[in-house]
This record gives C-alpha cells, structure tokens and sequence, in this order.
C-alpha cells in the first residue's frame, strides 16, 4: 500500500480547512489519511479515523467521554489514541508524514504525536501559537512550525495562503525527505559556546577512520535531544565532550532544564561512550542579576549578558557522584578522560576561572565514586588541545572495533 | 526560468550546508541564490550574493565597516543590507521564497531579514534553537515565517543534517510551487472588502454571530487571536499590505496590557494602523476592563482584586478605577487620530462572557467610570453607543453589525 499523509485537526472547528487541505495535498499527487481528534461537536467533513476510533484507541468511550465534559481528560485520552493510530500506521509501513492544524489544544494534540514518531518522518504542525514559547511543543524533535498569523477560522485569502504553504511544505517534505541512513558508523559529540572546540578537532581524526561525526549544542534542549537518539539507536558511539549542563542544572542555570537522562541513556544502552568535564568549570546564568547570592563573590567571566560562575569543590563532588549514579552498571564501555590543564576556554593558565586545585578535587571524588566498569584517564593537557581530542577518538575507536 | 528561493547563510560557518540545500533545491527545479550575511572570518566558499555586496548596500561605508571587529556590531549592517537586495529582488519578482540557516545568530538575523517580505511569500528557518524557551517568539514575531528544529548541530554535513536539509528544500519548494499555483486574490473593485476582526475567547459568541452575519452578506471576514501576538499581526498586515476594507475590533484590551505591562501587551502601536490608513473601525470593548499580569511581576495588591481563573495559563484581574481612566485616554488619543470613520459601542449589560449582568464580575460601576473618560477625551465626531444587553448577547452583535453597515454600506 503507498504511503500516505496523517492529517489531524479537530473535524467539528476546522472541518472547512482540513477538507481544503485534503484537496490541496491530494492535487499533488498525495493519499490523505484525515484523523478527527474533535471531542465538542460533530465532524463537519469525513474523517478516514473517526473521533470515536480515536477515542476507543485511547483507551477511552466517545460517548461516556462526552457526557462526562471534562475537557483535559477528553483530550488526554484523544492523544493517546491519535498516537496508536499513528503508530500502527508507521508499523504497517503506511505514513509518509504528519500534517496537523489547530490553536492551542490542537497543537498540543498534534505536537504530541509527532514526537511519538520518529526523526526523520516529515513533521508540519501550523499553528496559531507558533509565535509562542513553542520548546513544550517541540523539545526535541524535528517538527517545522508553521505560524498560522491569522485565527484558522473560515478559508478567505488570507487563511488560503497559510494553508497551500503547509500542503506545499509536507508534499516536498514527504517527496525529498532523504532516508536516516546510519549504518553503524554514526558518532555523537557534544560542543558548546565557551567550552572547548574538541568536538571540531576530533571531526577529522573520525573521518580518516571512517565515522561521521553529529554535534550536539549542550545547551539543555541539545543534550536531551542528543539522549533520545541515542536511545533511538542511531550512534556507534558518543563523545560526550561537554558536560557542562550538569553544572547548571544545579542552580537552573542557563542550559540547566536538561532531566534525568543526561549521561545515562548510552551507558544504559550499552553504546560506547567516553565522557570529559568540559564546561564543568562554570555554571552560567542568563545574566548578573540572576547570580544567586550564596555564589557572589566568586570568579566570574562575563561571556556576553549571560555571566559564568567558577564551580565550587561541593558542587563538583555533587557533579561527581551524579555522573557516578548515571554511569553505573553499565552495558557497554564508558571511558572517562580527564584533562588537567583545564575544562573550558574561560578555564586555563592565565583565563578567569583556572583553578586546578579544585579540579583535582573533581578528579580525586571520581575516582572514588565510579564503578569499577569505568576506567577514568587523566591527560596532562587543556581540553581543548589537540592532544585530547586525538586521545578521545583512538579510545572510542578502540572501545568499538573491540565490540565488533 | 525556475522560480528563485534566496538562501540566508552565515558563510563563514555554514557555507557546505547552504552549498548542500542548494543543490537539494535545484534538483527539484527551482533556482537557488546564496546570500552571505557573514560577519568575521572569511566565506567557505562562493556566494552569489557576497558579503561586499550587501554591505555596499547597508549604506555605511565599507573601510568603516571592514574595522568593525565586533560580530554584535556588524549584525545590524548585514541585516540592513541584506533587507534592500531582498526588497531589490523582490520588486523586480526575482525571489520567490526565502530560507535562512543558522544557530541563534544566523536566524536571528535571517528571520530579520525575511521579515521585510511582505504576507505569502514563502520563508522558512531551518534553526538549531528553534525550541529554546521564548525563542520562537523572537524569530517569528508577527511573521508568517515557518520555523524547523534541526535537532542536531548544524556543523558539518553528517548524514542526519542532509536528512534535515533535504526535508527543508522539499518544504521551500513545496511552498513556493503552492503559493504560486494560488496567490493571494484580493477582492476587486466593486466586490466586498475583506474585514479585519479581532477577538479571544470571552467574546468568542458576539464573534461567532458577527462573522455568520457579514458572510451572509459576502464579506470575508480575517479572525485574529487578541492574545498579544495576533492582534500585532493585524496591525502590521493593516500598516504594510493594504488587505482591508473595514476593522471590527472587538477586543482592543492589548492597548492597556502594552500600557501595564500585562501579558497581552500588543505593541505600543496597537489601534493605530486603522487609524492612519484611513480604514472604518467599529470597537467593542470586550476585555478591556480586566489585564492578564504576568505571574511573576505579580503584585501584593493583585490579590485583593475580584480575580477570574480564565485557564491554568491565565488569570485577570480588574482592572482599578485610576487604571481605567489610563486606559481610556490611551484608546481616546489613538482614536482622535484616526483618518478614517470610527465608532464605538459599549453594551452596558458587562463585557465579556465572564462579567456579564448575573455575575459576581459585573460592576457597571466601575465600567462606568471608563465610558465618561472615554466620552469626555474623544473627538466630538466620535460616537460611543451604548447598547443595552451584554457583549456576548445577540443584540450586541446585531448592533455591532448595524454599526458596520452604517459605516462601510451593505
């Protein structure tokens, strides 16, 4: 069966423009599959997935549902059900892409499916909130926005020209989309601003070796991004180079709202991975004035507006056993490599934050901390040396072609 | 010849990926143009649009230019430059769509960039930080710009970014093969003009019967959300494309949250574009006695206010008499300015579905005391109509639909 475009909305407000958008998609040669994710009134179009076989997949009953009136719980359960059913599709090899319109529930529902899927499937979701904070819409997935400007409410000229621009972005979307093609020669590496250019040193040393090489920016959304591919499956290998998140998650600092997952989804999964303290050097905050006062006082490096604040010997040894937890029990080999000569740009002989001793502190606390299954190697050089670089990349390639 | 996209590129940085999208977009027959916003440091290689081009443009000087050392500093001349050739190409009909690539930097200057094409051509970035917390909102603005999280780093072409890149050369061209099959078609002479109309949710009934009833008469009718952001985008669209023919703005409450500092704050400009255009404007007061303030500039004083739980996002608070008296005379001076025919009808049975007549929310006092302001600043020439029933009653959006023909004919 060819593949086919998900199109959802709720078919009782936007009925008018979900069937304009079938059409529109359709005269370029694409199937629709419409999915009504409506819980007040009737679809005013066909739906190919009815409210009530959402809703039944969701674990739910549409009447019961509609007769209760509660409206976070209906469209809990409307999500849940859009997911499934967007998940058979994937499964049974039937989903080109994910089309979605709505205001601020059906971007909800819509968003939430799309990052039930995986990347690389097409993903446009038009929206009357786009112009918004859209990071609990989007976190980490590759969905394109599309700003609706205007309510999506009746098809006058205005609302046309949204809508062709979303039937032409998903048709070319489904069209080109290459494949995510990985092979096992994939490897993740973390960079990021005022921490070490490692990431860009070590790109070459893995090409010569065959590997291609995705960098991540440690900036909280990129490091959550960089653990779900991992759990994806989509690397040999990770360079997790830039630590520094970790630091500012202490004090929800400025890359701080990273979760529990960072560091630990490769151990737990067993992909190779060799972790460095870049940037564990500072916390950064958004600017002066968010510096909590328990930190005045210390070194500090103003970068632009954002402020970076030395790390203390107390809360690089809370950093040490967090990083000890989340390496535990590992099911591949976790490398971590050291170097002494400091972490970060703003941290070397002669910068702002150099401290050594309290570095050392970090290195004596993780070697008491972590498990006996990773190995902990120390590097008389800055991080960003090409020395370290070189190193990190012979001991990841090493970790690999031995598990091959 | 192919339809032309520009691609916005930093080419210090990113000039493989722009090289990339290019040929991704060529393959699919439109042509691609690289336009190098860089700022220090030397292209990777060749632009059609180079760097000395655009600065030429920016009208500063370019021995001034090349000793500024400072990337901040170099931003504004790239983007002002980069704005007259986009505009150049685009009053010749050499652009058909634009794409920008980049980390913070690059979209923003990008989105800036693309910003000064007018609504319905095709724009699109592709950003590393599309879903930073407030970040979106930067970049897009009141634009009908398209946004793409690139997930990963664009810092080499590895196999996931061709994946992001191809997808986004689809989506351009997609757009731009679209919008070009249906342009937008503004009614002709003689025909009915499209009516702008704002609104939010405690006026979604007036709005609901008001847009039934123009429709029925063959207008087109343009909802835009009063949350702060649509209600911008109108009055851009009103102030940069002439679209339309006649504004109902039921929910004006954007002027006092600008002058608050509230939540729905819709830009220091807010009831003017109208105005200066000379375009007729029927006004509701719907929301406008109450503000959204932000929970976190939340006052001590805010909690002895009546307060409405609108939803787990939102709160309003009425609004106090002297903030009213604020408020009024805004509205009054914005609206004394107005080249073109303005009324104003105020349904004395409350002003929104939550303080209405019957309601712990309804104080016509305390309305009152906006409506003699309001009366005492105005022109003479501008009539305040009081209606009695509440805003979301039939009545009142029969009136408003009087008002409207009685302005702008049937």
């Amino acid at each position: 069966m060819a593949k086919k475009i998900l199109l959802i909305g709720t078919l009782d407000s936007k009925g008018r423009e979900i069937a304009y958008l079938r059409q529109r998609v359709e005269e370029r040669g694409w199937g629709v599959i419409t999915l009504d994710v409506g819980t007040l009134g009737n679809p005013t179009c066909p739906a190919d997935i009815s409210q009530q076989e959402v809703a039944k997949a969701g674990g739910g009953d549409f009447s019961q549902m509609k007769s209760k009136g509660d409206r976070s719980y209906s469209v809990g359960i409307m999500i849940q059900g859009a997911i499934n059913k967007a998940a058979e599709l994937y499964s049974h090899k039937e989903l080109a892409g994910v089309l979605a319109i709505g205001g601020g529930t059906g971007t909800a529902i819509g968003t939430a499916v799309m990052r039930s899927l995986p990347l690389g499937i097409p993903k446009v979701m038009v929206s009357t909130v786009a112009s918004r904070d859209v990071s609990p819409y989007v976190g980490t997935r590759d969905i394109t926005m599309i700003h609706a400007v205007v309510d999506l409410v009746g098809l006058n000229p205005i609302t046309r020209v949204i809508l062709d621009n979303a039937a032409g972005a998903i048709v070319g979307m489904v069209a080109g989309a290459a494949v995510v093609n990985v092979g096992r020669s994939l490897i993740a590496a973390t960079s990021f601003g005022i921490s070490p250019i490692s990431a860009e040193l070590a790109r070459p040393l893995l090409e010569e070796k065959g590997y291609e090489m995705v960098t991540f920016h440690a900036n909280g959304m990129g490091g959550r991004a960089l653990e779900e591919l991992i759990g994806q499956g989509l690397f040999a290998g990770v360079l997790d180079f830039v630590t520094h998140e970790l630091a500012d998650q202490l004090y929800n600092g400025y890359c701080g709202d990273i979760g529990t997952d960072r560091l630990a989804t490769a151990a737990r999964r067993g992909v190779p991975i060799i972790v460095a303290p870049g940037g564990l050097d500072c916390i950064v905050f958004n600017s002066i004035d968010d510096v909590p006062d328990k930190l005045k006082g210390r070194k500090l490096h103003h970068h632009d507006i954002r402020v970076a604040v030395r790390t203390s010997e107390e809360e690089l040894e809370r950093i040490a056993m967090t990083m000890a937890q989340r390496l535990a029990h590992p099911r591949g080999p976790v490398g971590v490599l050291i170097p002494l000569g400091g972490w970060s740009e703003v941290d070397k002989v002669g910068a702002a934050l150099f401290d050594p001793r309290i570095d050392r502190f970090f290195v004596d606390a993780l070697k008491r901390l972590l498990p006996p299954e990773v190995s902990l190697k120390e590097v008389e050089c800055h991080i960003s040396a090409p020395k370290f670089a070189r190193l990190a990349v012979e001991w990841l390639d090493e970790m690999i072609c031995t598990r091959r | 010849m192919g339809r032309v996209i520009v691609i916005l590129v930093m080419a210090e940085e990113k000039w493989q990926e722009a090289d990339f999208l290019r040929k991704e977009i060529e393959s699919r027959g439109c042509k691609a143009v690289i336009l190098d916003m860089g700022l220090l440091g030397n292209p990777q290689g060749l632009c059609d649009i180079t760097r000395e081009e655009v600065i030429s443009l920016s009208g500063q000087d370019a021995k001034e230019v090349a000793l500024i050392t400072d990337r901040g500093k170099r931003m504004p001349v790239m983007v002002d430059g980069a704005i007259q050739k986009v505009r150049e190409l685009y009053s010749e009909g050499n652009i058909d769509g634009i794409i920008s690539i980049g980390g913070t930097t690059g979209t923003q200057m990008g989105t800036s960039i693309m910003k000064s094409l007018p609504f319905g051509v095709p724009k699109f970035a592709i950003s590393s930080t599309a879903s930073l917390p407030a970040f979106a909102s930067r970049y897009i603005g009141t634009s009908d710009i398209t946004l793409m999280h690139s997930v990963v780093e664009i810092a080499g072409l590895d196999n996931l970014m061709r994946n992001v890149l191809a997808r986004a050369a689809g989506a351009i061209c997609g757009m731009v093969e679209g919008s070009a099959s249906v342009p937008i078609s503004l009614p002709g002479k003689g025909e009915k003009p499209l009516v702008a109309m704002t609104h939010f949710g405690p006026c979604e009934e007036c709005a609901v019967s008001v847009r039934r009833q123009l429709e029925e008469r063959g207008y087109q009718v343009i909802g835009f959300s009063a949350a702060g952001i649509g209600d911008r985008a109108m009055e851009a669209m009103i102030e940069r494309q002439n679209l339309f023919g006649a504004v109902i703005d039921l929910a004006p409450g954007g002027v006092g949250e600008e002058l608050l500092g509230f939540a729905r704050a819709a830009g220091p400009t807010r009831l003017e574009a109208a105005g200066k255009k000379g375009i007729p404007q029927i006004i509701a007061p719907c929301g406008v006695n109450w503000g959204s303030p932000l929970k976190r500039k939340y006052k001590p004083e805010y909690e002895l206010r009546k307060k409405y739980d609108y939803d787990a996002v939102r709160t309003f608070i009425r609004l106090s008499e002297e903030e009213l008296i604020v408020v009024a005379n805004a509205i009054a001076d914005k609206l004394n300015k107005a080249r073109g025919p303005v009324k104003v009808l105020i349904p004395l049975g409350g002003w929104s579905s939550f303080d209405r007549r019957g309601t712990e929310f309804h104080e016509p006092e305390l309305d009152r005391v906006f409506v003699d302001q309001l009366k005492k600043k105005l022109r003479q020439d501008i009539e305040v109509r009081e209606v009695d029933a509440d805003l979301e009653a039939p009545e009142f959006a029969q009136a408003m639909v009087k008002a409207f023909h009685e302005v702008v004919g049937t």
